[in-house]
Order: C-alpha cells, then sequence, then structure tokens
C-alpha cells in the first residue's frame, strides 16, 4: 500500500499561531504528525495549547495527552492567565487526559489505544501528545518506537486529526529515528546575539508544502506565542515589482522646502533625512507629517527616543494641533524602546500599522532605532525591502539617520550599504560662522527628479523648518567648516584654498585588520 | 453477532486502524496479509464483506478476485477494493463491488461498508 501522498492532504490547518501560519504557507497539513521540540521552557506547551483551543474555538475538539509531563492542573493554572485560554472549553472541546499509565502497563500498544479511543470518543480534529521523551524510553526497539508512529500516522489519515508531538531536545541538529517519521519538524530554540538573547523558530521539514526557512523571531507574551517571521521573506509578497511610480508630490509645509525638492517628496518614495544631533531632523520629520494632517491625510509618527507626549509638546511648542489630529485619527504616534526593539517585530509593528490605519506620510526617527534592534549584515537588505513594501503601498516616507560628529571631512551615511535604499537624501548641517551656529540644509540626491543644487540657510521657528534662499556664505560649508564666511551672510572672496567637493559615502565596514 | 468483515492489506498499521474501528461498529473482523492468505481464511471463513487491498506481494487484489470468481466466491461476498493508484487498475472484467480511493477518512469507509452490506442484503 502506498502510505497518503501529500497532495491528498493538502488541507490547511491554521495554528492559531500569529505569524506562525505565514512560515507554513497557510497552517499544518491536515491529519499530518508534526514534531515540536525545544528545550525545556521553549514554549512548546504554549504553542500546541494555543493549537488546541484555536481549534475549540472553530467549532472542533482537540484532545491533549500527557506523558510524564507537568501536571493538568499545573499546566492550566499556567495557561489561565493567557488570552487564548477559555475555561469553559476545557474538558468540553478540550480534553486533557494522561496517558502514562496505559503505557506504564502495556506499552507502546497501550497507548496506542488511549489515543485512538480518546480521539474516536472525542472526534477530535487535534490531537497532542506532549511528553513523547516518556513513549521512546517505553519502545523496545528503535523500530519499535517508528511503528508506533506509523501506525499513528494511518490511524490519524483515516480519522482527518492533526497531532503534535511534543519533545524535549536540544535542537542541535542531530536527526532522530522519528524525525524521519512525522510530516513536519518546528523547533523552537534560543539565538544568542550578546547582549541579548532571542527565541526563535525554525521548520526544518514540512512534507507537501513550501515553507519560510531559516530563524525566525517568537515572542511569550499574554496572548500565548507569536511568531514575526523575517522581514526579508515575509513582506516579499508584499512588494509590487508593476507599481507605477508617482509623479505626485508630497509636500513639506515649507515653500523654500518644496522648492529645493523641485515640488516636495514624489509620492511613494522613501527619504533620509541625515544630519548631527540638534540640526532639526526631528522637527523636518514632524513637519512633514503636519503638512499632511493639514491635508487631511492619514501620517504616522514611528520614533524610538522622544514619547508621545514629549512630541505632543514639542508640536504645540511649533505650532501644530498634534493632540487634535491624534483624535480625528490624522496622526498616530507608535513609539518604541531602542532598549527592546527586535528588527522583524519592528517590522512587522511598522508595516501592520501603515496597513491597518491607512497610513500616506511616515516619519521613522530615526534609524539607529533598527540597528540597535540589528545584526549589522541584515540592515541594507532589511531597509531594502522595508523601503520596497512603503513604495508599493504608496507612502511618503521620511526616515532620519544621525551623523556621529558635528564636523568631519567626508559626509558618512552611519549605516553602511543603505543609501541605495533612498529615494531622496537631505543633508542637514550646523556650521560655524563668524561665532555663530548656522544651520543648513541641502539635497544630495533625489532619484529620477531634479533638485536645487544649493545649500539652504534655515531656521527653526513656528511651522518649522523656514527655509530661506541659497546661501552663499562661503566654501567648505558641509564640512562644518566654512572660509570666507560673513557676518550677515552676504558672499565674500573665497579663500584661495581649493573646495573640495563632500563625498557621499557609506561607513566603510570594519575590516580588523 | 455481526457481519464478519474480512480485512487484506500487507500494511499492518492499516489493518490494525481499520479492525479497530469496524470492531467499534460492531462488525467481528478477521485479517489476512495477502491474496493467498486470504484464500486460506476463506476456506474457514465466510465473511459478509471483503475490504481487499489492490497492491500486495505474494498475490494481490486482482489475483484474489480471479481466484474468488473461480471459486464462485465473488457471487456470495461483496468486495470493496482499496488503492491509492486507481489508475493501475484493469479498465476491465472489473470484479469488484466498490472502489475506495486511499487515503480514505472514517466517515467515507463506514458510510461505505454499510451501502454494500445493506445492498447484498436486499439483494
Amino acid at each position: 500500500m502506498s502510505p497518503p501522498t501529500p497532495e491528498t492532504l493538502a488541507e490547511r490547518i491554521p495554528t492559531g499561531i500569529p505569524g506562525m501560519d505565514t512560515l507554513l504557507g497557510g497552517g499544518l497539513l491536515r491529519a499530518g504528525i508534526y514534531m515540536v521540540t525545544g528545550r525545556p521552557g521553549a514554549g512548546k506547551t504554549i504553542f500546541a495549547n494555543q493549537f488546541c483551543f484555536h481549534h475549540a474555538s472553530r467549532g472542533t475538539n482537540a484532545v491533549y495527552v500527557t506523558l510524564l509531563a507537568e501536571t493538568h492542573g499545573r499546566m492550566l493554572n499556567q495557561l489561565q492567565s493567557l488570552a487564548f485560554f477559555r475555561r469553559e472549553y476545557v474538558g468540553s472541546k478540550v480534553r486533557y487526559l494522561s496517558g502514562f499509565s496505559d503505557i506504564e502497563s502495556d506499552g507502546l500498544a497501550g497507548l496506542m489505544r488511549t489515543l485512538r479511543q480518546a480521539v474516536r470518543d472525542d472526534k477530535a480534529s487535534v490531537l497532542v501528545i506532549d511528553g513523547m521523551v516518556t513513549a521512546a524510553s517505553y519502545a523496545k526497539s528503535e523500530v519499535d518506537y517508528k511503528k508506533f508512529i506509523h501506525e499513528l500516522q494511518t490511524w490519524v489519515a483515516m480519522m482527518g486529526c492533526t497531532v503534535l508531538i511534543l519533545t524535549s531536545g536540544p535542537n542541535d541538529g542531530t536527526v532522530r529515528p522519528e524525525h524521519t517519521m512525522v510530516d513536519g519538524l518546528v523547533e523552537l530554540g534560543v539565538r544568542h546575539l550578546p547582549p541579548r538573547s532571542s527565541r526563535v523558530v525554525r521548520i526544518t521539514k514540512f512534507r507537501g508544502s513550501g515553507f519560510l526557512e531559516g530563524d525566525h523571531l517568537y515572542q511569550i507574551s499574554g496572548s500565548g506565542l507569536s511568531v514575526y517571521p523575517r522581514c526579508e521573506v515575509a513582506f516579499q509578497s508584499w512588494v509590487d515589482p508593476l507599481h507605477v511610480v508617482s509623479a505626485e508630490r508630497a509636500g513639506l509645509g515649507n515653500p523654500g522646502l518644496d522648492r529645493m525638492l523641485g515640488g516636495g517628496l514624489r509620492r511613494g518614495s522613501t527619504a533620509l533625512a541625515l544630519g548631527s544631533s540638534g540640526c532639526g531632523k526631528t522637527v523636518l520629520g514632524m513637519q512633514f507629517l503636519a503638512e499632511g494632517a493639514r491635508r487631511g491625510e492619514k501620517t504616522l509618527h514611528f520614533g524610538f527616543f522622544e514619547t508621545p507626549a514629549a512630541l505632543i509638546f514639542k508640536g504645540e511648542q511649533l505650532g501644530w494641533p498634534l493632540r487634535a489630529w491624534l483624535e480625528s485619527g490624522h496622526q498616530h504616534i507608535l513609539w518604541q524602546s531602542p532598549a527592546e526593539g527586535q528588527l522583524d517585530l519592528l517590522a512587522h509593528r511598522l508595516l501592520t500599522a501603515v496597513r491597518d490605519l491607512g497610513i500616506q506620510r511616515l516619519f521613522i526617527d530615526g534609524l539607529v532605532g533598527f540597528k540597535e534592534a540589528a545584526e549589522s549584515e541584515r540592515m541594507s537588505g532589511y531597509l531594502a525591502v522595508l523601503g520596497e513594501v512603503l513604495t508599493g503601498m504608496n507612502v511618503t516616507t521620511l526616515i532620519t539617520e544621525e551623523t556621529r560628529q558635528l564636523f568631519v571631512d567626508d559626509v558618512h551615511i552611519p549605516t553602511g550599504g543603505v543609501s541605495a535604499a533612498f529615494h531622496n537624501i537631505l543633508f542637514l548641517r550646523q556650521v560655524e560662522l563668524d561665532a555663530k551656529l548656522r544651520r543648513l540644509i541641502s539635497v544630495m540626491k533625489t532619484r529620477d527628479s531634479i533638485h536645487a543644487r544649493d545649500l539652504f540657510e534655515f531656521e527653526i521657528a513656528q511651522g518649522g523648518l523656514d527655509v530661506g534662499a541659497a546661501f552663499s556664505g562661503g566654501n567648505n560649508l558641509m564640512k562644518g567648516e566654512p572660509r570666507g564666511g560673513t557676518t550677515s551672510g552676504q558672499p565674500q572672496v573665497p579663500p584661495p584654498a581649493p573646495r573640495r567637493k563632500p563625498k557621499l559615502l557609506a561607513r566603510p565596514r570594519k575590516s580588523g585588520k | 453477532m455481526g457481519e464478519t468483515i474480512l480485512i487484506v492489506d500487507d500494511e499492518y498499521s492499516l489493518v490494525e486502524s481499520l479492525s479497530d474501528i469496524l470492531g467499534m461498529e460492531g462488525y467481528p473482523i478477521v485479517s489476512a496479509r495477502n491474496g493467498r492468505q486470504a484464500l486460506e481464511v476463506l476456506e474457514r471463513v465466510h465473511p459478509s464483506l471483503l475490504l481487499l487491498d489492490f497492491m500486495m506481494p505474494v498475490m494481490d487484489g486482482i489475483q484474489l478476485l480471479e481466484a474468488m470468481d473461480q471459486k464462485g466466491l465473488l457471487a456470495k461476498i461483496p468486495v470493496i477494493l482499496m488503492t491509492a493508484a486507481p489508475m493501475g487498475l484493469p479498465k476491465e472484467n472489473r470484479k469488484w463491488t466498490a472502489l475506495l480511493i486511499k487515503p480514505f477518512e472514517l466517515e467515507e469507509l463506514i458510510s461505505l461498508v454499510r451501502r454494500v452490506l445493506d445492498t447484498q442484503r436486499a439483494g
């Protein structure tokens, strides 16, 4: 006889675990046997119970069989604080049984009888076997154990029941006999990126289906288990390669600024505002959003440093009724602590908010919040996908990035390899001229668009950045070391020193040499 | 005493599962692992229904049907032929009563068994 072919078992069973079904291509396959492995504390029990309660909420029954795992009382005690838990399902739609006495008296055959009877009696479409290590220890041989799983497979195929087998293991790549038998393997593990550790889920086998490979972040919270698929792969399907580039412009709320950019930022484009601390980057971003809110657009401030209260205060000082815009839904603020960031979690929060709130203008303050959460080698790919998705959603985005020093020889983007991810790059500087710090802004790049090539002086006043006429106060201004400046800002005869054009460079990677 | 069902399949786990399910439905079960063993069983037992796998070692399902036909048993015993490869079945001279495509589910199996037995009783 031939075993059931995957094609014939193609009906998907959603797990009810947010993000997990994205990894699985829609869910587990009905009547398959899936092994969930991980060290104690990895969340296997929560994973399985969340699956059971999700099914119960859809009107079907689940049986949860334990084998020398924690007592049912202790398990239920711990589960009841989780959002998915429904006390009314316990004993009716989700039934907990111990299979230990059967396996102790009659070995694997006794356990098989218990499982069959429980599934049949409850008409269960989900079966969990928790503590499979115990079953393995009762097998007389490896063949015996494999035979048990094979029998279980045949049985559940007929019953249309999907099985989760929970087992402890170090996830060290060791292939155990039962791994060859089951239809899928889900590993719950930990990735150490000192000083931080992240919980990661990895699918290493899924018969009859494609899946998102590699490590994906997961978290356990009051909602239960949530998976955040790696941004680079999870959102690829959101990217529309045939997205039509918009010619429409999103104004920045100041005629001088808009003139510099040929009328504003192109709709759906991403812009980087680069500059040192205190030069006005956040104000520029808030101004960009304020102009959108004033026009009745939906805007989002996604920040890492200034809290919503601080932003409201700042906005009011600059003349923007943030509180009213927040109430009317024209502005939203999502504040993240930079210390808590997880790169994929941030992308999910951001893009989900953008999609769900129908955001048209987005301000991310700043790029460093993602860098704090990132493995450095991922940043360029991550930002490229993020930018492509936002462009595909026609969201006009402004992101800030802080240069490390006030006065430098070359203009670096501190995050390496990311300049290609931005359609526009604005550079804000403070320069010392006649014992005064003066603020300048220039456009260093606009893709497929014409922009002013001059430097412009600006003031921060009510309404944000007020950009004046082109500045002609000297040379070497971009480096913050002007030569030939005047106190009045009027042109002065420049000194003979050769003017070196500032270079836009990615920060060189450390070679270790 | 219910109507005995003879299950003929080389897949041990399937025989176990079918025996368990149909046993719970009240049918006495006998089993054999291939066509030749089944012929031996048929010398001693007179089942009301035969659940027969198509592909088996020693003597497959079609060969068993031929042998049963020659012995005149097919007139008395309805046969449900089970297979995961219906494309491999002979196009002509089909001697089975009903076909069950693997993998099948419990409800499908039980309703077919009941239907075939009802027809047999009526006929």
